[in-house]
């Protein structure tokens, strides 16, 4: 960085935009109780790229991670845009032996309180982060973070990530094990504590959009009711995740 | 307010700030007014988007102010104002409260509800002859959650008088209760397309009376059994996201 780096930083600052390669350290922790995170993607970005926006209708391949937990389309999507991206930093952990080796069935979820980290090079023009990452066990729940402006000064940067629905799925609430983009029901429960035997929560998604995720209703019922969710384990209340940046 | 303070709110109004309401397309006023004040002028757009799934959000109150004006602060009486625009979504009196202060410059009614995933975007001008740092110019908004008491989102005292041209910032929405009306959740009292109960109404009894955020609403499917709310009226923090640009 140094000298010559910063005095283009100020230079460009007046213009508001940052167009020079940066190194990023990246901590991203699981604020909720019950809820997983999916294998995360984390991908900077130009200024017209996004992986969402709220109030606009998610892409294919959000709603293919947000629905069924799968991040590699969303990843290609934005590759493709010429983003630098990292995706299941989980399992990159794992396999460089920093964690516990992943057990079967299990392809790098962040749990409820842990932690994970990752290194991202970004390219000159990719000045925006986002993050994406489906909560389970929900129908199409995730966590996101739209388009940050990655600061142009050295620093550490945290901030709060908020729950999300796709609007791609109705929130019926009925663990089916199934995650396939249009089709019903929450793919999995990965802490265990689901019911089964649910008549649904409801059949229909009347906002479309990407919008703010009025969180599961569950119930206390373990072997029916209308929910497969449990409403003491499996609600939250944002933010449900911090991400801190360190730009160096 | 006192009959001085009205003239001089009348007097500051028309010599220095115009506010003007644009659909979904805003355009042409913004190229009309750039023609025909040399590009001279301070021009802002404020976009609110509604991030609930079922909460229509009632036409916007918009507030432009200096640093002194207060729209309100959490733990203290809302005023009769926001009190009636919590409780039935009208703007009207609201506006005509602020318009009696010297630190407010302009107000602006929005003029129709904001559906859930859908963005408003209104524009707002400072005349040239502002300083540098436009008066110290801010703004505040507020809109209810017309499916509830008197649940109302936006944001207050966003300070404007640093932005450069082109530069924009978004704000996070909380949901507020004005604390003006108990949360029976009941048919009789919520104003929204949900039950078109009762809205204003001047009593304060069995309610805190005083602005603090909003807990949630229950719903009957959770459990409260004179609710005329289901689960998807639920929502959670936050519940607009504004988006300020300085255009120029």
């Amino acid at each position: 960085m140094k000298l010559k780096t910063l005095a283009l930083a100020s230079a460009i600052a007046t213009t508001s935009f940052s167009s020079f390669a940066q190194e990023l350290e990246i901590t991203v922790s699981n604020l909720t109780h019950g809820i997983f995170f999916t294998p995360l993607l984390v991908a900077a970005h130009d200024e017209n790229t996004f992986a969402f926006h709220a109030g606009i209708e998610a892409s294919m391949e959000l709603a293919t991670q947000a629905e069924g937990g799968n991040p590699a389309p969303l990843k290609t999507l934005l590759d493709n845009a010429n983003a630098n991206t990292s995706a299941n930093p989980v399992a990159a952990e794992a396999a460089a032996g920093t964690i516990d080796e992943l057990p079967e069935g299990n392809p790098g979820f962040l749990a409820p309180g842990a932690s994970t980290s990752l290194e991202l090079s970004t390219d000159a023009e990719n000045n925006r982060l986002s993050l994406t990452a489906m909560l389970l066990p929900t129908n199409d729940g995730f966590v996101g973070l739209d388009s940050w402006n990655i600061p142009t000064v050295p620093g550490t940067y945290s901030i709060n990530l908020n729950a999300y629905d796709a609007g791609t799925e109705a929130n019926d609430e009925i663990v089916t094990g199934g995650g396939a983009l249009g089709i019903a029901g929450i793919p999995g429960c990965p802490g265990g504590l689901c019911g089964t035997g649910a008549s649904g929560v409801t059949t229909i998604e009347s906002n479309t959009k990407v919008h703010i995720h009025r969180n599961t209703l569950g119930d206390s019922d373990n072997t029916g009711g209308i929910s497969d969710l449990a409403n003491n384990a499996h609600r939250w209340l944002n933010p449900v995740a911090r991400i801190t940046i360190t730009v160096k | 307010m006192n009959f001085k303070t009205s003239l001089l709110s009348t007097a500051v109004l028309a010599g220095s700030v115009l506010l003007t309401a644009c659909g979904g397309d805003s355009d042409n006023d913004s190229n009309n007014d750039a023609a025909s004040n040399n590009g001279l002028d301070y021009i802002f757009t404020v976009e609110v988007t509604n991030l609930t799934y079922a909460q229509p959000l009632s036409p916007p109150a918009l507030v432009l102010h200096d640093g002194s004006y207060v729209l309100f602060n959490e733990g203290t009486i809302a005023s009769i104002g926001l009190e009636e625009l919590a409780e039935s979504g009208s703007n009207t009196s609201l506006l005509q409260e602020a318009q009696a202060y010297d630190s407010v410059f302009d107000t602006l009614a929005g003029e129709s509800i904001i559906l859930p995933g859908a963005s408003q975007e209104f524009t707002l001008r400072l005349e040239a002859d502002h300083d540098e740092e436009l008066n110290g110019a801010h703004i505040s908004l507020v809109t209810m959650l017309v499916n509830t008491n008197d649940a109302f989102t936006g944001e207050k005292n966003i300070d404007i008088s640093q932005f450069e041209v082109n530069q924009f910032k978004i704000y996070s929405g909380p949901v507020w209760d004005s604390g003006t009306e108990e949360n029976s959740e009941s048919s009789e009292t919520i104003p929204g397309p949900a039950a078109n109960g009762e809205g204003f109404n001047a009593s304060r009894e069995n309610d805190v009376n005083k602005v603090v955020f909003h807990g949630g609403v229950v719903s009957m499917d959770d459990g409260l059994s004179t609710s005329v709310l289901t689960q998807a009226h639920r929502f959670d923090q936050p519940g607009s996201r504004i988006r300020i640009t300085r255009t120029q």
